[in-house]
């Protein structure tokens, strides 16, 4: 029974294009998280000195500081995003794909 | 075990407390004692309560396992940022930037980053594909019993590694908190922790971790505000201070010190990220929620309070520079830069003590306790779910299993877990254990997180490659800390490491990839071809969940 539901959900004519999109989203965010993410470590790792550069020519803060808070601040924002986007591009679809399936 | 009561959880728990109250006058040491005390009995009475609240509710399988499916997206966050942030998180990290400034900071920036990379590829797919335990998932079109066994064993693997650090910490950071022995600090841990986990299952672990969450946010972030006060809540104020009296000096104010070479940083920072991706008591929380609206909800909450709390601890850290790395007081026979009191973990606790004196140093303490009971409970009841759910219920009984059969397994298994813990606890008091948090990780990273992503999104992967996969990862992960120096010197004396780096991940876990790849190509079985013709329905559920939404209504 499930099989015959998931065929009509598969041929949906929207059921490629909530795929795709999602997938486009999910990709695009992940790869930028890590991107960034792995960005720093590498820095870290091979040329460290860069981050120990203070943010003022008076002050010992460095500019590593604001960087690790926005960071964190990034990755929060992302799953924000993709909360938002996904509640209010996604749900309704994948909802109304599901239950014409079933009809 | 059936035959104890609620009334018998209270006298249980009772004995546990009269244990510790006799013991404390032991010491006199601790001026904290006596606040300490009286919090954390108080938060043990509280999870009582839980634990006998949940109880009444826990009858099925999916209660026991998953809390019913009942736990709403804004609770679940809560419950996943409580599992990360362990005694090893508040006491560790925060002592780590005390001793080597931004670096300890790092490990803050490779916990979080876990959490959208698990939102964006994993959480919705987790709640659509899975029940119970994240092998629901990666066996979802593949052979049962292999897969599921092989899961099991990773799983055990890496609970039984994070519990034996968890329980040596808090025996350790328990009895010099309140003054109470070694030993019994570690039965008490393990007694409570299994009173939570058999009696209450996932509804009382959660609402534990819950309790817990909010009262180790709380008390961080007013102890990070007070030290923060005292520098006029200038940053600038106080990173100048603190470089101006460290022994490293400006150094600490930026990454680079801590890591000897580049490829340890790096296989560190894979292994944290991934690692914690791969955590079965961490992917098991998205069970606990109805649907993968909320299982999304859960991860953007965890994202949000762990990137918080990091910031708080951050604070915390830097702060001790100067407020505790300058008074005698903290210092082994009043020698500033000598040894700290209590050890090199202190410096939260000390802290503490520093801006908010006995009553802050006691409800932190008892906040400590607290983080250690509700982790290794959640530990807990993913190891005995691997033993219930995918070795008896799916891979000895396939899938015949009572209800009542499965939930019983699971708690016997929860009662040998926590005497294991216990066991082991007490065995390792007086080991150097600090390659056991990047072995578990390591593990983690390797044996768990490759198949369970390529389960998900590779059409070609077989149950060969998945065997095979998590089994290279797991036996890599295990065979390079066993080489690193962290056990082939530190722990078995011999004069050089086999391995020179200090972290397994960069190298475990692409050989786990490329051995799930090779395991799932070679095989031409027919068995293979009809897993990967699963893959397109498998994927369409993954995508819409669709038997879930053709229930008529949740269940409660």
């Amino acid at each position: 029974m499930s099989t015959e539901i998931y065929r009509r959900i598969l041929s949906h004519p929207r059921y490629a294009e909530l795929v795709k999109r999602r997938k486009r989203l999910a990709w695009l965010l992940a790869g930028s998280t890590l991107g960034v993410f792995f960005s720093f470590v590498l820095i870290v790792a091979f040329k460290p000195s860069i981050l120990a550069t203070p943010i003022s020519s008076t002050g010992v803060t460095t500019i590593a500081i604001p960087l690790g808070v926005a960071m964190i601040v990034f990755f929060w924002v992302a799953t924000g995003i993709y909360v938002r986007r996904a509640s209010r591009d996604f749900d309704g679809l994948s909802d109304q794909i599901v239950r014409e399936a079933n009809q | 075990m059936s035959g104890l009561t609620p009334k018998s959880i209270t006298s249980l728990g009772l004995l546990t407390w009269t244990g510790l109250a006799l013991a404390a006058p032991g010491s006199q040491a601790q001026t904290a004692n006596i606040p300490a005390i009286a919090m954390f009995l108080l938060f043990v009475a509280l999870t009582l309560v839980i634990t006998y609240w949940a109880a009444k509710r826990t009858r099925t399988a999916s209660d026991y396992y998953a809390a019913g499916g009942g736990i709403t997206g804004t609770q679940n966050g809560f419950a996943i940022a409580g599992d990360l942030l362990s005694a090893a998180t508040l006491l560790g990290i925060s002592s780590l930037i005390f001793a080597k400034g931004y670096d300890g900071f790092l490990y803050c920036l490779c916990l979080i980053v876990a959490f959208p990379m698990i939102l964006f590829l994993m959480a919705e797919r987790l709640r659509n594909l899975g029940r119970y335990t994240f092998a629901d998932v990666t066996s979802f079109r593949l052979s049962q019993r292999p897969v599921r066994t092989t899961a099991a064993i990773c799983s055990l693997t890496v609970v039984i590694f994070y519990l034996i650090a968890q329980m040596v910490g808090a025996g350790q950071v328990i009895k010099l908190l309140f003054g109470v022995e070694y030993w019994i600090a570690v039965v008490a841990v393990g007694v409570l922790m299994v009173i939570y986990v058999t009696f209450g299952g996932m509804l009382a672990t959660t609402w534990v971790q819950i309790v817990k969450a909010v009262l180790l946010i709380s008390g961080g972030t007013l102890m990070a505000l007070l030290a923060f006060s005292k520098f006029g809540f200038s940053f600038e104020t106080m990173a100048s201070k603190a470089a101006a009296v460290h022994k490293d000096g400006i150094k600490i104010l930026a990454p680079g010190v801590m890591f000897a070479d580049p490829v340890s940083a790096v296989s560190l920072a894979l292994g944290m990220v991934f690692g914690t991706a791969g955590l079965p008591h961490i992917l098991m929380r998205f069970f606990t929620v109805p649907n993968a609206v909320e299982s999304r909800k859960s991860a953007f909450v965890a994202t949000g309070l762990m990137g918080f709390f990091f910031l708080m601890i951050g604070l915390i850290g830097l702060s001790a520079v100067v407020l505790v790395g300058t008074d005698p007081q903290y210092f082994e026979g009043g020698i500033v830069g000598g040894k700290l009191l209590g050890g090199g973990n202190m410096p939260a606790m000390h802290l503490a003590h520093a801006v908010g004196g006995n009553l802050l140093l006691g409800f932190m303490a008892a906040v400590a306790f607290a983080t250690i009971l509700a982790v290794v409970s959640g530990l807990a009841l993913a190891g005995a779910s691997a033993i219930s759910h995918d070795i008896y219920a799916n891979a000895i009984k396939k899938g015949t299993a009572t209800e009542a059969d499965e939930i019983k397994v699971s708690k016997i298994a929860s009662l040998g877990l926590g005497v294991l813990a216990v066991i082991l606890g007490i065995m390792f008091e007086k080991h150097n254990l600090a390659f056991l948090s990047g072995l578990t990780l390591g593990i983690a990273a390797s044996a768990n997180f490759p198949v369970l992503i390529l389960s998900m999104y590779w059409q070609g992967l077989t149950t060969r490659g998945a065997v095979l996969g998590a089994m290279v990862g797991l036996i890599s992960a295990l065979a390079l800390v066993v080489c690193s120096k962290a056990v082939w010197v530190t722990v078995l004396g011999n004069p050089t490491a086999l391995f020179p780096y200090e972290q397994p991940a960069l190298f475990s876990m692409p050989l786990a990839f490329l051995a799930a790849w090779l395991g799932s190509v070679l095989d031409t079985s027919e068995t293979a071809a009809r897993e990967k013709a699963a893959f397109a329905e498998q994927d369409v559920l993954a995508e819409t969940g669709f038997y879930k939404k053709q229930q008529a209504s949740p269940t409660a």
